[in-house]
């Protein structure tokens, strides 16, 4: 189980190419064409999602939006694991 | 044989018939929208009797449809109003009802049964001018929203009647006067996202613009002819405009809410 979660906190989200985003205030849409998804995402999730360029770990997302809010990556982790997982369902994200 | 002529800016759609039941209402649901034929064609649609039933041809429809008379008459609408629709892609078509005070519409947009008509027939009752019933076409170059009057067709029902209930109830066409219709582009003032819900206080809450721009894409009708753009611009309005979430019984108090909020 702890391994499970070092493997998902070790992989690195990147953005799909083409997916198109609007930036509104306090959350973002995401458009995809070709499925022709769209997809609002609040403030957190939207914060996350900027983070996913394939360089960043989740646990480095954690830690990067730790910093933001004053709280450390560790108490995030679970949170951010949620949302990049969900961005990887709806097939918004891949991990490299 | 008559004639009668569907008319939206420069396109109609001509409604072809012998029969006094058929023309009447075509007169009822269309009646604010009805010319002497000019402008372009965008399709003919005939219906004449046979036996008990109606027949319905038209060029959208591969088949002829066989009916009777108040279940033609529906697949007569749906199959005009989409011919225009299709007749200016170039819109965005929304589904959703509006009405118009001095400083521009309000747009309630929703699927069947949320409360759209009775909301914008409410404030019409109250001097609103009228644009639209059902279906609303928005120039997205000029932000603009054209009037696209059909008559309103109203569910009667106290404030205590279930959605389910509701469904069952016959809709009553509720005439609207020539002068009481907007007949210009309007700009768009404010989107409302309503909610019947029995025994609910009419309440109006804001909803967020990516919810808004969501609840505007789902009511898309045309989306397809549009995709990216109509996500870029639908978003933009959406930041732009005060976007609402209004849930509400009794008609009357949730377009009283309308009116106080002074889009």
């Amino acid at each position: 189980m702890k391994q499970n979660r070092a493997n998902r906190a070790a992989g690195k989200p990147r953005q799909l190419a083409g997916v198109e985003t609007m930036a509104l205030p306090d959350e973002m849409v995401l458009y995809m064409p070709g499925p022709e998804l769209v997809v609002s995402l609040n403030h957190s999730a939207a914060a996350v999602w900027e983070l996913c360029d394939g360089q960043t770990n989740v646990a480095g997302i954690s830690r990067e939006l730790g910093q933001t809010l004053g709280r450390s990556g560790q108490e995030l982790l679970a949170e951010v694991e949620a949302a990049v997982g969900q961005l990887v369902e709806l097939g918004l994200v891949e991990m490299v | 044989m008559g004639l009668l002529h569907i008319t939206f800016g420069q396109h109609r759609v001509t409604v072809q018939s012998e029969s006094p039941e058929v023309l009447a209402g075509v007169e009822r649901r269309f009646g604010q929208m009805l010319n002497s034929g000019s402008g372009r064609e965008a399709g003919r649609l005939e219906v004449w009797p046979e036996g008990q039933l109606y027949a319905l041809a038209g060029p959208r429809q591969p088949k002829t449809e066989r009916g009777e008379l108040p279940a033609i008459l529906r697949s007569l609408e749906y199959q005009a109003v989409m011919l225009l629709v299709e007749a200016r892609p170039d819109l965005l078509w929304l589904h959703a009802a509006a009405a118009a005070n001095a400083g521009g519409g309000v747009l309630f947009l929703g699927p069947w049964g949320h409360g759209k008509s009775t909301l914008a027939a409410c404030l019409y009752a109250q001097g609103w001018a009228f644009l639209a019933d059902d279906i609303i076409p928005l120039e997205p170059r000029l932000d603009r929203l054209f009037p696209f009057p059909q008559t309103p067709g109203l569910r009667r029902g106290g404030p205590t009647i279930s959605r389910q209930i509701l469904r069952h109830l016959p809709k009553a066409d509720a005439p609207l006067r020539p002068e009481g219709v907007c007949r210009q582009a309007a700009p768009v003032r404010a989107l409302i996202f309503p909610r019947y819900q029995a025994d609910a206080p009419a309440r109006l809450e804001p909803c967020s613009p990516a919810k808004a721009t969501l609840g505007l894409l789902q009511q898309c009708v045309n989306f397809a002819a549009h995709r990216g753009a109509a996500v870029r611009y639908l978003g933009r309005l959406a930041a732009q405009q005060p976007a609402f979430h209004l849930t509400f019984s009794d008609a009357q108090s949730a377009a009283a809410l309308v009116i106080q909020a002074h889009f």
